[in-house]
């Protein structure tokens, strides 16, 4: 298996093909093979052994420090991709039916296809060069996919958004490709003295290392992108915008988490970075009126949980929580669809409402998928969130109690969706729901609820990453701060009931996206100014010539 | 006298030949539009045929500019020309302008070079100038008189290298050593009539137009065959006076990569904006040249997926007339599956999306801008590439929905752009090829 593992990444390309061709009746069901066969292809390379086997093919960019095709099959890209399979599979399901009869259907599910080999291609990438095919390759298909719907009103723009914030992310990683001394751009050997010995040192790699990862898992100032990106299809956001996609930060930072560690600096900006995005995220996410905008602040809140985690020195933590969340926020993401799709696309809050005894699967998949998210004792997010809390008060103790604090937060959040969604007053008449959106949730809220036992108490997961992420802490299940953990998120759940009662939808603020807009609008206007000066009259593009020639004679005299 | 012609200057002949073949039957071939572009296209072959012995610049040069004028040829059936029955015409300017490229690009003394850049810019703006409508005509005086000033800066120049050195060859290594200010100035001046090819900041204002107004198949074929002549002929006369131009060539570069940017940034029009991303890709040819050995070689190496991309481009957009194409209207276009795929496939390499070709293009020119430029100007060029999505990428979605639609069809457009889709290709998954061919041409 491990000669298999590095090609999963072309298994997704046959269905695109044949879906872009017309094959099938049902649009899109040639493609929902290729991410079965991935996940199983990742179990199955656990399964014989877990041997690590590289592909390699050296020079293939020969103008790069390390310009090798390097695909690496390993303990953390086999779980990359066995969450990435299953979590992709179940949407394509769920979409099947969730697309159904919209003219775009099969550009969809190509558009998913090329999603999948492309974020495939990012967790498998062995080198700098590698990574970033993917890392872009997945923010295109972002683009293409919250610009779906060409007809709606700002998805255009919605997916521009999310380009200009990936472009800052990309920036970002291609100086690294290039900066980094000959020889080096292998992710794992980052961190090694001599590939750290070039200009700027670990600090400069760790920091582009660092604003890469924000962009794309939307921290701190770069969040804007998120809420915006709610714009595409629903099983989109489930899928790009909650499981995988934004977590391909996280990601980066644990597999280069050698490099961070050298600069204790960053290390501690990333931490505060996650602490406070954590709390920014889930606080603003009491004040949306849009159900999918809620659930994305709450992705973004919990990114922050493994920003915090990376930079606590915790990578496993933090890579333990990007699994668990994977599924929890897939369901979610999933169940909150099947709410929207029988409302007739409402998404609203103020409008929603009372849909427990309509829509009785995603109301109860919600439900687990809330717990698991707050914590809750025995749920996959309660052994992930408490690993995290744990790194953080044995590090840094106030960065602890925060992350501790996020806890009453994320209740809070979870529960006024919850309430505010399912319970009060139907203010809809919602149909039933389709068969086809229902049961690709149950194996997710499956998941949801036992996925913490991968690790908990065989400590399963640690030990098949320990070759990638050195030694690992065993995790302290139900431990007090555990508890209290579950205890505060279950009093917001409680606290958030009289704030649904007191004001059905909250108010109607909406957070801008601030400085980026403002840096936008300054863009277009020099762009215009300097676009007023190709004005078509011959003399004055003379005289420019001119003047510029004698400028460049000057320049050249001088130096 | 000894007439022993080199390979590269028997292809000059070659095409030259070629286009007098065409001139002189121009009255029988006015009437079949398919024949001239085929005896055209014979040209190319043998031209390239007879430097397969050649050097390694040679080989590339030839190779290079004989597919771009092949593009050219290829799209002559549907040209959008103010007189259809100028065909022939336009095949001879075709070959013309691409002997005066690879006379421009392999040349060995000023006067080569000088009388290459002439055939090439002359070539260029009476083509421009056939297309439909008043606009070409306009945009191709324009671009004539910007010339001519930009030729005047090479006959000074010539006038001064002469001045210091007594000679006409293409100064060497060892040229420098005894040059003053008066040689400086002269090489100065000698690169920026070769810079005017390549439309960067400050000489970019003719180009502009001219790349916007022209019919799209001829802007493809210009801004191909031009820029593969002045990068490679550039890059020959830097290669001789190492360090003396580098400063000039970093900076307009860098000043070229802001200025596109910005201008693309809020363009509507995707032919407008194509114009300025041309600036933005000679800016960054431009600070590669700057930049040693290692950056020649990245210059050829961008210069050369750039002109396959932008051929590709605009061999997808051939027939659509010389009229604005807004960018929200992309889905009227009609383009058809295959001008679709080509036209998403070449915004897609512009804007450095790997591993399509204009990303490792990038990756080349930054690699080796850090190392001899320094930070920022490798910072403001990352910025610049990256920036790109925002503009490239904004007719994509709508570009994709509508590629089902059913296209009109023209097989010679569709080879056309089958040829420079290929060329995308395996530029794009074999990035090394190129760049060893780049290399030993650069180095």
């Amino acid at each position: 298996m491990s000669a298999l593992l590095p090609w999963t990444w072309v298994l997704t390309l046959p269905g695109l093909v044949l879906t872009a061709a017309g094959v099938g009746r049902r649009p899109g069901i040639a493609s929902i093979w290729g991410p079965l066969v991935m996940l199983l292809a990742a179990l199955a390379w656990f399964a014989t052994g877990a041997v690590p086997g590289d592909v390699v093919i050296p020079n293939w960019a020969p103008f790069l420090p390390d310009g090798s095709l390097h695909l690496r099959a390993d303990a953390l890209a086999a779980l990359m991709l066995a969450i990435l399979g299953f979590v992709s599979f179940f949407v394509y399901v769920y979409s099947l039916s969730y697309m159904e009869g919209d003219p775009g259907q099969r550009r969809f599910f190509c558009y998913l296809d090329f999603f999948v080999a492309a974020m495939a291609l990012l967790v498998l990438g062995g080198t700098l060069g590698v990574l970033l095919v993917g890392w872009a390759g997945v923010g295109l298909a972002s683009f293409l996919l919250i610009s779906f719907w060409r007809d709606r009103p700002g998805t255009l723009r919605a997916g521009l958004d999310a380009l200009a914030a990936n472009m800052l992310g990309d920036a970002a990683l291609l100086l690294a490709a290039v900066i980094v001394p000959s020889g080096c751009g292998d992710l794992t050997t980052l961190g090694t003295p001599r590939c750290t010995a070039g200009l700027g040192g670990a600090a400069l790699l760790a920091w582009l290392l660092l604003i890469a990862a924000a962009a794309k898992s939307a921290q701190g100032p770069l969040y804007f992108w998120i809420p915006t990106a709610m714009a595409g299809p629903t099983p989109v956001s489930a899928l790009i915008h909650a499981a995988t996609m934004v977590a391909a930060g996280v990601y980066l930072l644990v597999r280069t988490h050698a490099v961070l560690e050298l600069a204790p600096g960053v290390m501690l900006v990333t931490a505060w970075l996650g602490t406070l995005t954590m709390l920014g995220g889930g606080i603003v996410s009491l004040f949306q009126r849009n159900f999918k905008r809620g659930l994305a602040y709450s992705t973004i809140s919990q990114l922050g949980y493994m920003f915090a985690a990376a930079g606590l020195a915790a990578p496993f933590a933090s890579i333990f929580h990007l699994f668990t969340h994977a599924f929890f926020k897939a369901l979610l993401f999933l169940a909150a669809g099947v709410a929207i799709h029988a409302t007739g696309g409402e998404e609203d809050l103020a409008r929603l409402g009372g849909l427990r005894r309509r829509l009785p699967v995603s109301f109860g998949t919600f439900l687990v998928g809330a717990l698991a998210l707050i914590g809750f004792p025995a749920t996959s997010g309660g052994f992930s969130k408490d690993a995290i809390i744990d790194a953080g008060l044995r590090e840094n103790p106030l960065i602890g109690y925060l992350l501790l604090a996020g806890a009453l937060v994320t209740g809070l959040y979870i529960g006024r969706l919850l309430f505010g969604v399912y319970f009060g007053p139907e203010r809809t008449h919602p149909h039933h729901e389709p068969a086809l959106q229902v049961w690709p949730l149950v194996p997710l809220a499956i998941m949801a609820v036992v996925a913490g036992y991968f690790e908990w108490p065989g400590g399963g997961l640690s030990r098949a990453l320990t070759p990638v992420l050195g030694a690992i802490e065993p995790l302290r299940a139900f431990s007090a701060t555990g508890l209290a953990a579950a205890v505060l998120g279950l009093a917001g759940i409680g606290l958030s009931w009289p704030i649904v009662q007191s004001a059905p939808g909250a108010t109607p603020a909406e957070v801008g996206t601030g400085w980026a807009d403002a840096l936008g609008q300054a863009g277009y206007s020099l762009s215009r100014g300097l676009a007023g000066l190709q004005t078509g009259l011959l003399t004055r593009y003379a005289l420019a010539s001119l003047l510029g020639v004698a400028v460049i004679l000057l320049l050249a005299a001088r130096l | 006298m000894n007439i022993a012609l080199t390979p590269e200057q028997l292809a000059i002949v070659v095409l030259v030949l070629g286009a007098v073949v065409v001139l002189g039957f121009v009255q029988a071939l006015a009437s079949n539009a398919t024949t001239a572009p085929l005896i055209g296209i014979v040209a190319l072959i043998v031209a390239v045929a007879t430097t397969l012995g050649g050097g390694p610049v040679a080989r590339l040069a030839v190779g290079a500019i004989a597919v771009a004028a092949a593009v050219g040829l290829l799209l002559v059936p549907s040209l959008e020309l103010e007189r259809p029955t100028q065909r022939p015409e336009v095949v001879a300017l075709i070959l013309l302008g691409a002997a005066g490229a690879i006379a421009l690009a392999t040349g060995t003394d000023v006067l080569q070079l000088v009388l290459g850049l002439e055939t090439l810019s002359l070539s260029v703006a009476v083509l421009v100038s056939l297309g439909s409508g008043e606009r070409p005509l306009e945009a191709a005086f324009r671009y004539f008189v910007l010339a001519a000033i930009s030729l005047a800066s090479f006959l000074y120049g010539i006038g001064l290298l002469y001045l210091s050195t007594g000679s006409l060859a293409l100064p060497g290594p060892g040229a420098l050593l005894g040059g003053g200010v008066l040689f400086q100035a002269g090489v100065v001046l000698i690169a920026l009539g070769v810079v005017f090819e390549l439309a960067v900041v400050p000489l970019q204002w003719g180009l502009l137009d001219a790349y916007t107004a022209a019919p799209p198949a001829v802007a493809g074929y210009a801004m191909a065959t031009a820029k593969l002549g002045a990068v490679i002929a550039l890059a020959r006369l830097i290669s001789g006076v190492e360090g003396v131009l580098n400063h000039v060539f970093i900076a307009i570069g860098v000043l070229s990569i802001a200025w596109g940017t910005f201008g693309a940034l809020a363009q509507r029009d995707l032919r407008r904006m194509l114009a300025y991303s041309a600036v933005v890709n000679a800016g960054f040819s431009a600070l590669a040249l700057g930049c040693g050995p290692d950056g020649r070689a990245a210059a050829i190496f961008y210069v050369v997926t750039y002109a396959a991309t932008s051929l590709l481009i605009f061999a997808s957009l051939a027939g659509r007339g010389t009229g604005p194409l807004g960018l929200s209207l992309i889905s009227t276009e009609r383009l058809g599956p295959l001008r679709a795929a080509g036209l998403a496939l070449g915004l897609l390499s512009l804007s450095g999306i790997p591993p399509a070709p204009g990303f490792w293009a990038k990756l080349a020119v930054l690699w080796a801008s850090w190392y001899a430029a320094g930070v920022w100007p490798t910072v403001i060029a990352v910025l610049g590439g990256v920036a790109g999505v925002l503009y490239y990428l904004r007719a994509l979605p709508d570009l994709l929905a509508a590629a089902r639609q059913v296209e009109i069809a023209r097989p010679l457009v569709g080879s056309a752009v089958v040829l420079a889709g290929i060329a995308v290709v395996v530029l794009g998954l074999v990035p090394g090829l190129a760049w060893t061919l780049a290399g030993l041409a650069g180095g």
